[in-house]
C-alpha cells in the first residue's frame, strides 16, 4: 500500500464524526418503530441517511479502512442492544463494511462504484437485521407480547411477517432508497460543498 | 465514586442483556433503581430526575392508562411506549457513560487494552462530538424556524427533499469543519505520531469496579434464571 493511501490521524477523526452521524441518523429513523407495519422499513428510511453519508465519505476520505472505521459506532449501537439479536446486528455491521471495503479496494475514486459498494453496504440491515422478523417471527412476536405489547398489534406483526414475499421488497426499496441517498449525497457535493470549497 | 470505562462498558451490555431478557415489570423496576443509585454516587449532575420520571409516566401509561382508554390509541403507542420503557435501562447506562467519562481518559485506557488506533480514535471523536452536534442542531433548528425554508412549497415530495436539504446541507458543513478543527488539534498533539502515547490519564480497575461487575453479573444471571427456571 502506498504511503497517501494509508489512514492516518486525519481520516480517523473524519470517520469518527461521520460515524456519530451515522448512528444519529439511525437514532431518526427509529421513528418507523411507531406501527409493526412500519417498522418492517426501516432499513428503508436509514438507507437514504446512509446513501448520503457514504458518498461524501468515500470522497472525503477515499483511502481502505474508511468504511470499517465509519461503521465502528453503529456496530457498538447494535451490540449494545442486546443478546444475539445485538451480536448478529454487529457482525452483520463488520461484515458487509468488510465487503465494501473489498468491492472498492481498487477504485475509490469513481462515485459510480461507491454507489453500488453503498447499496451493498446498506443490504445487512435488509438482510441480517430483518432475519429475526421474517425467519423467527414466531419467537419475536412472542418475545414482544411477553414485553407488554399490546396483543392486537402483535397478531398484526405475526400476520404480517409471515407475508415473505414483503421481505424481498425491504431488501429492494432498501437498495433503491440507498441508491437514491447516494445521487442526493453527489447532487449536495457539487451544488454545496464544492462550491463551498470543503471537498 | 468515579468507575473505570471498562466497567462502564460491562455494565452497558449486562444491562442491555437484561433489558431483553426481562419481561418482569418489577425486575426492571428493581433495575432502574439500582441504576439510578449509581447515578447518584457518581457525582453532582450524573443522575436526572426528569429521567427517572419519563420512566415513571411510560410505566402509568401503559398499566394505568391503556386498559381505560380506546383500542385505537392504544394500537398508536403501545409499540413506541412499550420498546422505549424496556430499553431505559440502557439509556440510563448510556448516560451515566455520558456523564461520567472524559475522553482522555477513553483514550488512556483503550490504548493501555491494545484496541486499534482507528476504533480509538472513532468512539473518542464520537463522544467528544456529541454536544457540538447537539448545539449545530439547535441552531440549524432556530434558523430554519426563522426563514421558513419550506413555506409556498405544496408538493410534498419536494418539500421533503427541500426540507432534508435545508437541514442536512449546514450539518454536514458543520460536520466536515469540525472533522477539520479536531484534526488540526490532534496533529499538532501528536495524533500521527509513532511511538506509543503516554497514559497519563489512566487508572487500573480498583475495588469498586469489581463490585459493580461482580453485583451485575449477579443481577443478570437472575434474570436469566428468572426468566428460563423460575417462570
Amino acid at each position: 500500500m502506498k504511503e497517501n493511501e494509508k489512514m492516518i490521524g486525519k481520516d480517523y477523526i473524519t470517520c469518527g464524526v461521520f460515524s456519530l452521524l451515522y448512528m444519529v441518523a439511525m437514532l431518526l429513523s427509529a421513528v418507523m418503530n411507531i406501527s409493526g407495519y412500519t417498522a418492517i422499513f426501516y432499513p428503508t428510511l436509514v438507507g437514504i441517511f446512509v446513501g448520503i453519508l457514504f458518498v461524501i465519505l468515500e470522497v472525503k476520505v477515499p483511502k481502505k479502512g474508511a468504511v470499517v472505521i465509519f461503521s465502528i459506532i453503529p456496530a457498538l449501537y447494535f451490540f449494545a442492544s442486546g443478546l444475539l439479536e445485538g451480536f448478529i446486528g454487529f457482525a452483520g455491521v463488520m461484515l458487509f463494511a468488510l465487503i465494501t471495503e473489498w468491492m472498492m479496494s481498487r477504485r475509490h475514486d469513481n462515485l459510480n462504484q461507491i454507489s453500488v459498494a453503498a447499496v451493498v453496504y446498506t443490504l445487512y440491515m435488509s438482510t441480517l437485521g430483518m432475519a429475526e422478523n421474517f425467519v423467527f417471527t414466531d419467537t419475536y412476536c412472542d418475545n414482544a407480547l411477553a414485553h407488554g405489547i399490546n396483543e392486537t398489534i402483535v397478531e398484526q406483526m405475526r400476520s404480517f411477517y409471515h407475508i415473505k414475499p414483503l421481505w424481498a421488497a425491504v431488501i429492494v426499496s432498501t437498495a433503491i432508497t440507498t441508491w437514491l441517498g447516494t445521487l442526493l449525497g453527489k447532487k449536495i457535493m457539487s451544488k454545496h460543498l464544492k462550491k463551498a470549497g470543503i471537498l | 465514586m468515579r468507575l473505570d470505562i471498562r466497567t462502564y462498558l460491562i455494565l452497558l451490555v449486562l444491562s442491555a442483556t437484561c433489558a431483553s431478557l426481562n419481561t418482569h415489570v418489577l425486575v426492571e423496576i428493581g433495575i432502574i433503581l439500582a441504576l439510578s443509585f449509581l447515578q447518584l454516587l457518581s457525582g453532582k449532575g450524573v443522575f436526572m430526575p426528569r429521567l427517572l420520571l419519563l420512566y415513571g409516566v411510560l410505566l402509568l401509561i401503559q398499566y394505568q392508562i391503556f386498559p381505560v382508554i380506546p383500542e385505537v390509541v392504544v394500537l398508536l403507542l403501545s409499540l413506541p411506549v412499550v420498546n422505549i420503557r424496556s430499553f431505559f435501562p440502557v439509556i440510563m447506562c448510556v448516560v451515566l457513560i455520558y456523564k461520567t467519562t472524559q475522553v482522555s481518559q477513553v483514550v488512556a485506557t483503550f490504548t493501555k487494552m491494545k484496541v486499534s488506533k482507528g476504533a480509538t480514535i472513532a468512539i473518542a471523536i464520537a463522544i467528544r462530538y456529541i454536544p457540538s452536534l447537539a448545539e449545530e442542531w439547535r441552531h440549524i433548528k432556530e434558523a430554519m424556524w426563522v426563514r421558513r425554508a419550506t413555506v409556498g412549497i405544496h408538493n410534498p415530495i419536494v418539500r421533503l427533499s427541500k426540507c432534508i436539504e435545508c437541514y442536512l446541507v449546514p450539518l454536514l458543513i458543520s460536520a466536515i469543519k469540525t472533522s477539520d478543527e479536531l484534526s488540526a488539534a490532534a496533529i499538532t498533539r501528536g495524533i500521527d505520531s509513532p511511538g506509543m502515547p503516554t497514559c497519563r490519564k489512566y487508572r487500573p480497575m480498583g475495588a469498586a469496579d469489581y463490585i459493580v461487575i461482580l453485583l451485575s453479573i449477579g443481577v443478570t444471571a437472575f434474570c436469566v434464571v428468572n426468566e428460563y427456571i423460575l417462570t
